[in-house]
């Protein structure tokens, strides 16, 4: 699982950390079943306070996509079954889409918040 | 004729981890069997300096040197097996082949010369010595052992050129952070786990029978299949992590812990690994500079520190994960230009 975040893109980091594990989760590159880091050991990594990874996992719990567990971590649940294969392929799309017109991957995120709110 | 030489390494390695031991305690057993009306009851199972002093029922002196081959060349065919079928093996799968032939020749000639001596004997308490027997066992063994080392195939190290991953644009505020989990296949696992069944079986069996010094003996029987199971546990099961620190690969228990700090890798690549080319699975060290914990053949992640020496390890989508590392250390060059 490949998580990138960055305090200089003016996104608080919580969204960021979440909007990264979300995009695994629909990616598949990671499963239901498969255990987060802990927010401990993921704070380290990001060198991040840990209240914002709990932050993320909270949210992420609050959507239904893992499952918060004592002792046991943060557990990915939630994807229904076959995935998000259309909606990866739409995404695919459109950022075959974007980078032929050029769109840098800021720009093109910022379209599609502004779109979907 | 078309020669494929995959068939012909499988060919040997079956021929020298299987039918050659199994051949020689076979005939060991038969022989025995054959011997059994003229053996006394109970015939001579130990000796000690003032002559026999251990005595038993023929019939699991038949089967000692047939349970023993199995488990040890089992074991030999087992962890040579995954590199067979790809076509190379490495210097100690060939070894561990050798010993099974050297083993099955040693204990089926010892403890067959042990009965055959004992042919015709009123009182098993007059069997002579066996240990001619045995040695003469260990000589031959030594030269079948020799011989089937020249019948297997060449140890031959894999050597991949590997691919330099697309380094991962890194902004100069930006973290990265990628974790995969990476462990043995449930096929070493299932070998593991039957080979320390087995032993346990056995170990049980001997406290039960066992007295006095003997239960020291099973005592210390079950402290090493404790280790080895902690040694499994512990190099068995790992998380890689790549992140502002550099490549951390951390066994499930916490411990060990490898860490290579970004300023310590000259470079990564994604490579295809055989665990042949590290003598087999877990955590290897090869002549050369070269560790890694190799739980499985594929795909792999390798460093070279900025020493000379090479780290690997084998895991799911390491092409990200190097991807990802050229990324951060393409970075750090970057500040330090």
């Amino acid at each position: 699982m490949l998580i990138r975040i960055d305090p200089a893109s003016g996104i608080p980091l919580f969204e960021q950390l979440a909007g990264s594990i979300r995009a695994s989760a629909i990616a598949g590159t990671i499963a239901p079943g498969e255990r987060l880091p802990s927010a401990r050991e993921l704070a380290v990594s990001l060198d991040v306070n840990v209240h914002t990874v709990l932050h993320a996992y909270r949210l992420l719990r609050d959507e239904g996509l893992i499952e918060l567990r004592p002792g046991r971590g943060a557990i990915v649940t939630g994807l229904p079954v076959g995935g998000y294969a259309a909606l990866n392929a739409a995404v695919d799309e459109v950022i075959r889409e974007a980078r032929s017109s050029g769109i840098p991957p800021a720009a093109l995120a910022a379209l599609i918040r502004e779109a979907y709110q | 004729m078309t020669r494929d030489p995959a068939r012909s390494v499988r060919w040997r390695v079956i021929a020298v981890g299987a039918i050659l031991p199994g051949a020689i305690v076979i005939v060991a057993a038969l022989a025995m069997l054959s011997w059994l009306p003229e053996l006394p009851d109970p015939v001579a199972t130990h000796w000690g300096p003032g002559g026999v002093d251990g005595f038993g029922p023929a019939w699991p002196l038949m089967l000692l040197p047939l349970g023993i081959v199995v488990i040890v060349s089992g074991l030999a065919l087992g962890t040579a097996w995954e590199s067979a079928v790809d076509g190379a093996i490495g210097w100690s799968h060939k070894f561990l082949l050798v010993i099974g032939v050297w083993l099955s020749c040693f204990i089926g000639v010892g403890v067959a010369g042990s009965l055959v001596d004992q042919r015709g004997l009123a009182e098993a308490a007059d069997a002579p010595d066996p240990g001619r027997w045995l040695g003469i066992g260990g000589a031959a063994g030594l030269v079948l052992a020799a011989a089937a080392w020249f019948v297997l195939p060449k140890a031959r190290a894999l050597d991949d050129e590997g691919v330099e991953p697309e380094p991962l644009e890194v902004s100069a505020s930006e973290r990265v952070f990628w974790s995969r989990g990476t462990r043995f296949g449930w096929g070493v696992l299932t070998l593991i786990g039957v080979v320390l069944l087995v032993v346990l079986g056995v170990t049980t069996v001997a406290a039960a029978t066992a007295d006095g010094s003997a239960r020291f003996a099973v005592a210390a029987i079950a402290v090493v299949i404790a280790v080895v199971i902690v040694a499994v546990l512990a190099t068995g099961w790992w998380w890689v992590t790549v992140d502002w620190r550099g490549l951390i690969v951390r066994s499930l228990i916490g411990w060990p812990r490898i860490s290579i700090p970004l300023d310590g890798i000259r470079s990564v690549r994604t490579v295809r690994v055989n665990p042949s080319e590290f003598g087999g699975w877990g955590w290897r060290w090869t002549p050369g500079r070269r560790s890694g914990i190799i739980m499985r053949a594929g795909e792999a992640i390798e460093v070279v520190r900025t020493d000379g020496r090479q780290f690997t390890v084998t895991v799911d989508d390491a092409g990200t994960g190097s991807a990802a590392l050229a990324g951060l250390l393409a970075r750090t060059d970057q500040r330090g230009a």
